[in-house]
């Protein structure tokens, strides 16, 4: 890209140029960067079930200190591979002086800016993402306890997680105890919007996940508990109906 | 063998001069300038919102405690003094400094400053808010982390009404074409390069988006829509030639982008794809800063002449 000189860049004189030396330098600093910024998105495309691939590993590893540090390890799945269905938190309250309310997040009309919003869909979605079910309590004889520990440990980081959303939910609304139900929104066909008139928000959209697959996965339950607010300023919603 | 040795002596100093020039090229400082303005714009935007949602987001009682902020990053390379502080008043504290900082940043004053401190302040904050952050952040630090290098606050700044001197000095440097305008501007490039060919790339592993349906599956996600879009369900032919065309042109944007006869075409779908996802998909603020970081590719020549006209500076 060489551009025409212009009246500012002529007004001053050019800075000197790098020394050969210091151009090495920063090239070098350019390549492990440039480096850094393809390593982490490589890795991630290249995951599977299996693990990932053995060729992004090494550059991987170099570079994790700095894009673990400099926020730079994006895998950049933007709405991929698939746009997929979006994922909620039911919050059940109860209370000592108050009825038992519901609350879920995100929620277009509770929470403004859509920027605000979109910080509390992205949380729904983190701890969906982190959810992982719990490992038999008596597994079978011959199963490796090593091969159960990464089970464990994952399970046990989501419970952390999800532990720690409950209790936000206690101290911000004075609860005596929340809990928090992870709720699937399966996105409608063509078919069922256009020709059956369902609309986006339709409860049978709403699906409630288990937590382990032993549950049997149920349509979102509505109306139950209380939807009233329990008057301390917590921003009822919700039931099944989204809007 | 002695012509083989030649050939590959000239392909590396062909190599070598092509490098020279690509990053060490002084560049005027306009374009980086009208990313600044935008980007610490962006950047007070969000430490506001943070600002008003400290104790959910950032308090010790916050969705994700400091304890779990703690244990989720353990074993990585994450980390922020904000694992460590609940103190309402102090997070108060930082992120008024934050917004301050994004503000300067716009303007332009003590930009040398401003730009390193935003960044770091947002890259504290980020690390806390693991679980919270989407495409918005990732591509706002990126962007205020390649500022750092250049000399963005030297035109279109408050610091350039009141440079002493025409060359300049550390803390208001001259407006002079400069290398380091360019790295920054060519790794802005290169990453979006990059973003744009894994967006792409990953998409190709799913079936929706060679299938023509993916376009309808995004427009009708009820979290994410701003605007009804099911209308177009009646025009499937439309649907999958959007969707068809946006896959292809986020998986070779990479190339396209390069050459001056398709770079205008590259950005104009970069305009329609990410003006509609802010508009339709309620994601202004990442639609925005993705139209933002696209301006790399816009010439300082260019965006000068746009500055004339509109009389800026």
């Amino acid at each position: 890209m060489s551009h025409p000189p212009t009246k500012s860049s002529v007004a001053h004189p050019l800075p000197a140029r790098l020394s050969p030396r210091m151009k090495w330098i920063v090239s070098g600093a350019i390549a492990f960067h440039v480096l850094a910024v393809v390593a982490e998105p490589f890795q991630f495309f290249t995951r599977s079930q299996r693990g990932v691939s053995e060729a992004s590993v090494p550059f991987r590893n170099l570079v994790a200190p700095y894009t673990e540090f400099a926020y730079l390890n994006h895998g950049y799945f933007f709405f991929a591979p698939e746009p997929g269905p979006s994922h909620l938190m039911q919050c059940e309250l109860s209370f000592e002086d108050a009825e038992a309310a519901r609350l879920r997040f995100p929620d277009k009309s509770a929470q403004w800016p859509r920027l605000l919003y979109h910080r509390h869909f992205m949380l729904a979605e983190f701890l969906h993402m982190m959810h992982v079910e719990p490992p038999p309590a008596n597994p079978s004889p011959g199963l490796d306890p090593e091969l159960m520990r990464p089970w464990r440990e994952a399970r046990q980081q989501f419970e952390t997680v999800r532990n720690s959303m409950q209790d936000h939910l206690i101290k911000r609304y004075k609860a005596r105890d929340a809990r928090i139900l992870r709720i699937e929104h399966r996105l409608p066909s063509s078919e069922e919007v256009l020709e059956a008139g369902m609309k986006l928000d339709d409860a049978q959209l709403y699906l409630s996940l288990p937590d382990s697959q032993s549950d049997a996965l149920l349509p979102e339950r509505q109306g139950s508990p209380s939807q009233e607010s329990p008057g301390n300023g917590l921003s009822s919603s919700a039931s099944g109906d989204e809007s | 063998m002695n012509a083989a040795l030649a050939w590959t002596k000239q392909w590396l100093i062909d190599w070598s001069i092509g490098w020279d020039r690509f990053w060490f090229s002084p560049a005027q400082p306009h374009t980086l300038a009208t990313i600044r303005i935008c980007c610490g714009a962006m950047l007070t935007y969000v430490h506001l919102i943070w600002l008003f949602a400290i104790n959910d987001f950032l308090g010790a009682d916050a969705w994700i405690n400091l304890p779990t902020i703690r244990q989720l990053h353990a074993d990585d390379w994450a980390w922020s003094w904000l694992f460590y502080v609940g103190n309402p008043t102090v997070l108060v504290i930082h992120e008024i400094v934050a917004v301050c900082a994004g503000v300067l940043m716009t303007l332009g004053l003590f930009t040398r400053v401003a730009i390193p401190l935003a960044w770091w302040l947002t890259l504290m904050v980020c690390h806390r808010l693991t679980g919270a952050l989407f495409g918005l952040d990732q591509v706002v630090v990126m962007l205020t982390m390649y500022l750092m290098v250049a000399r963005s606050g030297s035109v279109w700044s408050l610091d350039s009404k009141h440079r002493d001197a025409a060359a300049g000095s550390w803390l208001r440097p001259s407006s002079a074409a400069a290398i380091s305008n360019n790295v920054a501007t060519r790794l802005i490039q290169i990453h979006l390069c990059v973003i744009y060919l894994f967006g792409g790339l990953s998409k190709m592993r799913g079936q929706m988006w060679f299938e023509g349906s993916a376009l309808w599956y995004t427009a009708v996600n009820y979290e994410y829509q701003s605007m009804d879009l099911t209308w177009l369900g009646h025009f499937p032919f439309l649907i999958a030639t959007l969707t068809a065309v946006t896959i292809f042109w986020e998986t070779f944007y990479c190339a396209l982008v390069w050459s001056r006869l398709t770079r205008p075409l590259t950005l104009a779908m970069a305009v329609l794809v990410h003006g509609g996802i802010a508009i339709g998909l309620g994601m202004v603020t990442f639609g925005t800063i993705m139209i933002v970081a696209n301006l790399a590719f816009i010439s300082p020549s260019a965006m000068l002449n746009c500055g004339k006209k509109l009389k800026i500076g």
